[in-house]
């Protein structure tokens, strides 16, 4: 080997060696990873001090609005969580927010007479609203709904009342490797077993819900949903509600929605016919299983119009309305399937159909085989939405809305209520 | 963000004022990146101008350590102990890591929304370079540090109460050792 190779043979085993003892310094080196969010801790009262704010106190702001119920000259809109606003709509193009009826842990709705049924956690609250701006509470049913599931093991005291939460900004840094967020650390986390609401029917003055709701009244029985069950709750005197057993029901039913003697529930994975012939023991009378997705349901005597949309818990799949036969309740079957944006609730009116679907479309439904759509009003959120003696309500993220749909094919806008977030 | 925008000014002023002795070269690598989370590749391309012993150029790549990501920078080298056609240099490299998929998308549950957003980057090493030819084509070694920040918004859009946090953000700070070899002309 000349002096020049070995030369050579010196400067490469120096470069390795410089290579090796170079990487040998990363062990030296730690990524860092951090996770900022928002600690909420629950700011509890007792439930007697709760029970005394259940009234009509001075309106609020609608800030985070849940699902709504029309009640003669009244809309009442959930505040997801706090309670109940009571909006006097005697003139649909300016509609009055008269007063707010604090209910904390609030998600669903229902009224029959004088009587204004909520969920307050897991209790039934029943509030004397025969004078809505004096509006009382009159029973509180215990223990009637599913206990809420939080992140983290957190478990809300049953002698306690969650009235709000105080927030706090934080920043933790994670343990090496990538974190699992399914359940995020450090926060809690609401499973959301609860969501309930209501429809009405067969009151003296009509009582609606829209298709999101989780309540529904059919003549004396108060019926409400959670994940995986059913409650008939028996209002025969209105001011006493009995509730009777639970019955088991599915999985992952969000919705109810009543027709004559039948329950329709709308859950992520199909749609669930009950018969209510013997009210306080509803029976399954027929299914119809479709891709997972969200899926709010209405029906009329023939067809049941379902909206399935995809995406956050919903699951993958398409966007699209069904129609399905229900002429057969053991045997509903897809009669056909109209593609939609990212649909939400629905209602309809005769042969009117609306459906929320990136702002609100209202269609020609005389033919459920060939349902045409006749004006599209975007740049709303559309949530859900009631349709009902020609006036269609709206509620959106930032606002309530008020249609005129009287003339065909036309919708015009008659009021807003603006909503601060 | 400012360093970048200072350094990108100063190298179009330089480009206004070229004169005979300011040239352009390139300089195109192909690297290992070592840290906490492994072995990954690099890829840089970066593209200036070159006057005495100083080089000034702008950069972009692909890097795949971790989370994929692109950085765009500003990059200045300094050539120092130089004899006949090789000598050592210093390199220095500031600028904005890019996240490789920007874009909303479910992960494998199909229940959140991931949004990713871009952070700093910078690096700095020292370097070998070997002249080759009559040219001004150079190999080049090089071995250095290497950050990058990158950060993802995960949200749950379906948390509605007010119990929830519905925006979570996760920062990556990411350290690696990287050694490079290159080809510039």
């Amino acid at each position: 080997m000349s002096a020049l190779e070995k030369n050579g043979m010196k400067k490469i085993l120096l470069a390795v060696l410089s290579c090796l003892l170079f990487f040998s310094f990363q062990s030296c080196l730690k990524d860092k990873l951090t996770h900022s969010y928002t600690i909420y801790t629950p700011i509890y009262e007792t439930k007697e001090q709760v029970a005394l704010n259940i009234k009509s106190n001075p309106a609020k702001e609608i800030q985070s609005p849940g699902n709504l119920f029309v009640y003669g000259n009244y809309i009442f809109v959930n505040e997801m969580d706090k309670g109940v606003h009571i909006i006097d709509n005697t003139d649909p193009s300016n509609p009055v927010d008269k007063a707010f009826i604090d209910i904390p842990g609030n998600l669903d709705i229902a009224v029959k007479g004088n009587i204004l049924y909520a969920d307050m956690y897991q209790d039934l609250v029943a509030v004397d609203i025969s004078d809505p701006l004096h509006a009382k509470l009159i029973k509180t049913l215990p223990d009637v709904f599913a206990e809420r599931y939080y992140a983290n093991g957190f478990v809300a005291s049953n002698s306690m009342v969650i009235v709000g939460w105080t927030k706090r900004d934080t920043t933790v840094v994670l343990e090496h490797s990538s974190p699992n967020w399914f359940y995020p650390r450090g926060v809690l986390f609401d499973a959301a077993s609860a969501m309930r609401q209501n429809a009405a029917a067969a009151a003296p003055i009509p009582g609606i819900s829209g298709s999101m709701a989780r309540f529904t009244i059919v003549n004396d029985y108060l019926y409400a949903v959670d994940h995986h069950s059913l409650r008939p709750i028996s209002i025969d005197n209105p001011s006493d509600p009995v509730a009777s057993n639970m019955i088991s029901a599915g999985f992952d039913i969000e919705t109810i929605y009543p027709f004559k003697n039948k329950l329709f529930l709308g859950s992520m994975g199909g749609l669930y016919i009950y018969d209510i012939s013997q009210p306080d023991a509803p029976v399954k009378e027929g299914d119809f299983i479709h891709a997972r997705a969200c899926d709010p349901v209405i029906a009329d005597d023939n067809y049941a119009y379902v909206t399935l949309r995809e995406g956050t818990n919903c699951g993958p799949t398409t966007n699209e309305l069904e129609v399905v036969d229900i002429q057969d309740l053991h045997a509903p079957s897809l009669l056909k399937s109209y593609a939609m944006m990212k649909p939400q609730g629905l209602t309809k009116d005769n042969n009117i159909l609306f459906v929320c679907d990136e702002g609100i479309k209202m269609y020609d439904a005389s033919d459920p085989e060939n349902i045409v759509l006749e004006k599209h009003v975007a740049g709303l959120e559309a949530r859900d939405a009631i349709a009902w003696n020609k006036n269609l309500i709206v509620v959106s993220s930032n606002g309530l809305y008020q249609y005129d749909y009287s003339v065909p094919g036309d919708l015009t806008l008659r009021s807003k209520l603006s909503i601060n977030r | 963000m400012k360093l970048f925008f200072a350094s990108a000014l100063l190298l179009m002023s330089l480009c206004a004022t070229a004169q005979k002795k300011v040239n352009f070269s390139s300089q195109n690598y192909a690297g290992l990146l070592e840290g906490e989370h492994g072995s990954s590749l690099q890829l840089q391309t970066i593209n200036g101008l070159k006057f005495s012993n100083w080089f000034l150029g702008l950069g972009t790549g692909i890097d795949w350590y971790y989370r994929r990501s692109i950085p765009v920078f500003t990059s200045v080298n300094m050539d120092f102990l130089k004899k006949e056609k090789r000598s050592f240099y210093l390199s220095g490299n500031v600028g904005i890591n890019f996240p490789w998929q920007m874009n909303d998308y479910y992960n494998e549950w199909g229940y959140n929304e991931t949004s990713s957003y871009s952070g700093l980057y910078w690096s700095a090493g020292i370097g070998y370079k070997i002249g080759m030819g009559k040219g001004n084509d150079a190999l080049l070694i090089q071995l250095g540090y290497d950050y990058k920040h990158v950060g993802e918004k995960v949200s749950y859009p379906y948390m509605v109460f007010e119990s929830q946090d519905p925006n979570h953000h996760f920062d990556y700070h990411l350290r690696r050792l990287s050694a490079k070899i290159g080809w510039s002309f």
